[in-house]
C-alpha cells in the first residue's frame, strides 16, 4: 500500500513539472537585451529600442502595483534622474499593467498611473507587450528587478533584485558610467 | 481476526514525504534557481508550505491571506479563509500532522537523539496561545490596516516571522541565485536565526512552530472539535490509566480532550490506549 | 444524537464554500495568483 502511494505520487509529480519546464528569453548575446521589441508607454504611445539612443546609461527599473517596496524607491529613481541629467535616464516597466500577450489591464494602468503621480516618478513607464515579455519579462521573477543598459540596449552590470536605497544606486550608477568611459 | 498493526508513526511519515514530495514537486526549480509560475498556484496547499520554495506547485495560505489582506483594494480574504474554512471542516490538524512539510522537517529533526528531550517549557499554557497572538496581530490586523501611502501593506508574517519561508525559499534561492546573495543584508540574518533558532528547538522539543507559532495551525485546531476527521472516546472502553496522556508528544489528556486544539492527529495515542478506547469518528 | 454531530460540520463547510466562491468573484483569487507567481523579495530577507 506504501509503495503503490509514492509510485502514484512519482507518477503525479512528473505529469506536473513536466508542464512547466522553464521557459527561456530568445535574445542572441550582443544584442539589444530586450530584442527587436515594440510596445507602448502607459499614454499609448508606441516605443521601440530607439528610446535608449541619445542617452549613455539607462536604468530600466521592473515594477509591478501591489508591490510595496517597488513603489517607495520610485521617488528616488526620479531624484537619480534629476541628479544626473541626460547622460542618464530611468524608464519603469510595469509588469502588471498588461499579460504577456500585451492586452493591457485597464484598471491596473489606472493604478499604475496612480501611483506615478503620487510618487511624482514621471519619467517613461513601458507596458508588457508580447514582444517584451518574450525577449525578457517571462524570466522576471521578482519585483523589483532593475538592469542596466547602454544606447544599443546593450546590458551593462548585473539584474539588480529588490528595492535599494539613493545612495546605493547612486554608487551603483557612479561605477557603471565609470565603466563606460 | 488478526489486527495488522503497523506503527502508525510509519505511514504517517510516509504519507508526509508522499505530500511534502508532491506539493513541492517543481523539481525542476531546484537546479534553475526559478519557481513555479503557472495556474496551479491560485490553489492553496493545504499546510504551511512557502509559494517562493524553488519546488512549491501551489500557494501558501497564510501568505495568501496576507496578500489579499494587504492588498489596495480588498479588506476581507473571502476566497482564502472559505479555503481554510473547508480544510479545517475536512481535516481539522490533520493536515499539520500527515500535510504539512514543516511539519514534516520538525517530525524529522525531533528524531535526532539529544542528550536531554523537553517534554514542555516552562509557562507552556501561555506560550500555547502565542500561535493566536501571532496570527490576529501579524498575519491579520497589521497586514490589513498599516498601510502605505498607496495602499498597500506588508505581508507582516511572512516578512519577519515565518521560518517556513527562510527554509523552503530564503536559502534555496540564494544558493541558487548569485546575483540574490549580493542583496542580502540584516533582515536576512535576522529571518536565518528565526529558522535556525526553531530547527535546533526542534531536536529537543516536539514541534516547537506547531506548538507555539503557528497561526495555520491556530486556525485549523480551532476546528478539531467539530471537523470531520475527528476522535471520539469510547467511555466504555476508558479505564482512566492515562497511557495516552503519556504517549502524546504534545502532553494533551486525550481522555479527557479527545480533540484539542493543540493536537495534530497523529495517533500515537491512539496506538498507545490498551482498550482501543480512542476511536475516529 | 447522531444526526446533531452533522449539523455544525455541514454549517461550516456550506459557509466555506460560499465563501470560496464570494472570494472568486471579487477577484481575489487573481491577487493570490499574482503574488504567488513572483518571489517575494521581503519574505525571503531581501526586499
Amino acid at each position: 500500500m506504501g509503495k503503490k502511494c509514492v509510485f502514484l505520487c512519482v507518477i503525479v509529480m512528473l505529469l506536473l513539472f513536466s508542464g512547466c519546464s522553464g521557459e527561456t528569453v530568445s535574445v542572441e548575446k550582443g544584442e539589444c537585451v530586450f530584442g527587436p521589441f515594440a510596445t507602448t508607454d502607459i499614454a499609448g504611445n508606441p516605443v521601440n529600442a530607439q528610446i535608449f539612443t541619445g542617452h549613455k546609461l539607462t536604468m530600466v527599473n521592473i515594477w509591478a502595483t501591489f508591490c510595496s517596496p517597488c513603489v517607495e524607491e520610485m521617488p528616488d529613481l526620479k531624484q537619480l534622474q534629476v541628479e544626473y541629467g541626460d547622460a542618464f535616464q530611468v524608464i519603469g516597466i510595469v509588469v502588471d499593467a498588461a499579460d504577456k500577450n500585451g492586452n493591457v489591464l485597464t484598471d491596473k494602468k489606472a493604478e499604475a498611473a496612480s501611483i506615478i503621480e503620487t510618487t511624482g516618478a514621471d519619467y517613461l513607464h513601458l507596458l508588457p507587450s508580447k514582444s517584451l515579455s518574450k525577449a525578457y519579462l517571462i524570466q522576471v521573477q521578482s519585483v523589483p528587478e532593475t538592469i542596466f543598459v547602454d544606447e544599443n540596449g546593450n546590458q551593462i552590470g548585473i539584474r539588480y533584485f529588490g528595492a535599494k536605497s539613493k545612495d546605493q544606486w547612486k554608487k551603483i550608477v557612479n561605477a557603471l558610467l565609470e565603466s563606460l568611459q | 481476526m488478526v489486527k495488522k498493526k503497523k506503527r502508525p508513526g510509519k505511514i504517517r511519515l510516509l504519507i508526509q514525504c508522499a505530500f511534502g514530495a508532491l506539493s513541492n514537486g517543481h523539481l525542476i526549480g531546484f537546479k534553475t534557481g526559478k519557481i513555479y509560475t503557472g495556474a496551479l498556484k491560485v490553489l492553496c496547499a493545504p499546510g504551511m508550505n512557502c509559494y517562493s520554495c524553488p519546488g512549491a506547485l501551489g500557494a501558501c495560505p497564510i501568505g495568501a491571506l496576507q496578500a489579499v489582506l494587504n492588498s489596495k483594494q480588498y479588506h476581507i480574504a473571502l476566497y482564502v479563509f472559505g479555503f481554510m474554512t473547508v480544510m479545517g471542516t475536512f481535516f481539522g490538524r490533520l493536515i499539520c500532522g500527515f500535510l504539512c512539510p514543516f511539519g514534516l522537517v520538525q517530525d524529522i529533526i525531533h528524531k535526532i537523539p539529544t542528550p536531554k528531550k523537553v517534554r514542555k517549557l516552562p509557562g507552556e499554557v501561555y506560550w500555547r496561545w502565542l500561535r493566536f497572538v501571532l496570527l490576529g496581530v501579524f498575519v491579520i490586523l497589521l497586514p490589513m490596516i498599516v498601510h502605505n501611502l498607496f495602499g498597500i501593506g506588508d505581508p507582516w508574517f511572512c516578512k519577519y516571522i515565518c521560518p517556513v519561508g527562510t527554509l523552503e525559499a530564503g536559502v534555496p534561492l540564494v544558493l541558487l541565485n548569485p546575483a540574490l546573495k549580493d542583496a542580502i543584508g540584516w533582515h536576512y540574518a535576522w529571518k536565518i536565526a528565526i529558522a535556525v533558532l526553531i530547527l535546533v528547538a526542534s531536536a529537543m522539543i516536539y514541534r516547537p512552530f506547531c506548538r507555539y507559532l503557528c497561526p495555520l495551525g491556530a486556525i485549523y485546531g480551532l476546528f478539531n472539535r467539530f471537523a470531520i476527521y475527528r476522535y471520539h472516546i469510547d467511555t466504555e472502553k476508558c479505564v482512566g490509566c492515562g497511557a495516552c496522556q503519556s504517549a502524546c508528544k504534545l502532553e494533551i489528556p486525550v481522555w479527557k480532550k479527545p480533540n484539542s486544539m493543540d493536537c495534530i492527529r497523529c495517533g500515537e495515542c491512539r496506538h498507545a490506549c490498551p482498550t482501543g478506547a480512542i476511536k475516529i469518528k | 444524537m447522531k444526526r446533531k454531530t452533522w449539523i455544525i460540520p455541514s454549517c461550516f463547510l456550506i459557509a466555506g464554500f460560499l465563501m470560496i466562491v464570494l472570494g472568486i468573484s471579487r477577484g481575489e483569487h487573481h491577487t493570490v495568483l499574482e503574488k504567488a507567481i513572483k518571489i517575494c523579495l521581503e519574505c525571503i530577507g531581501i526586499g
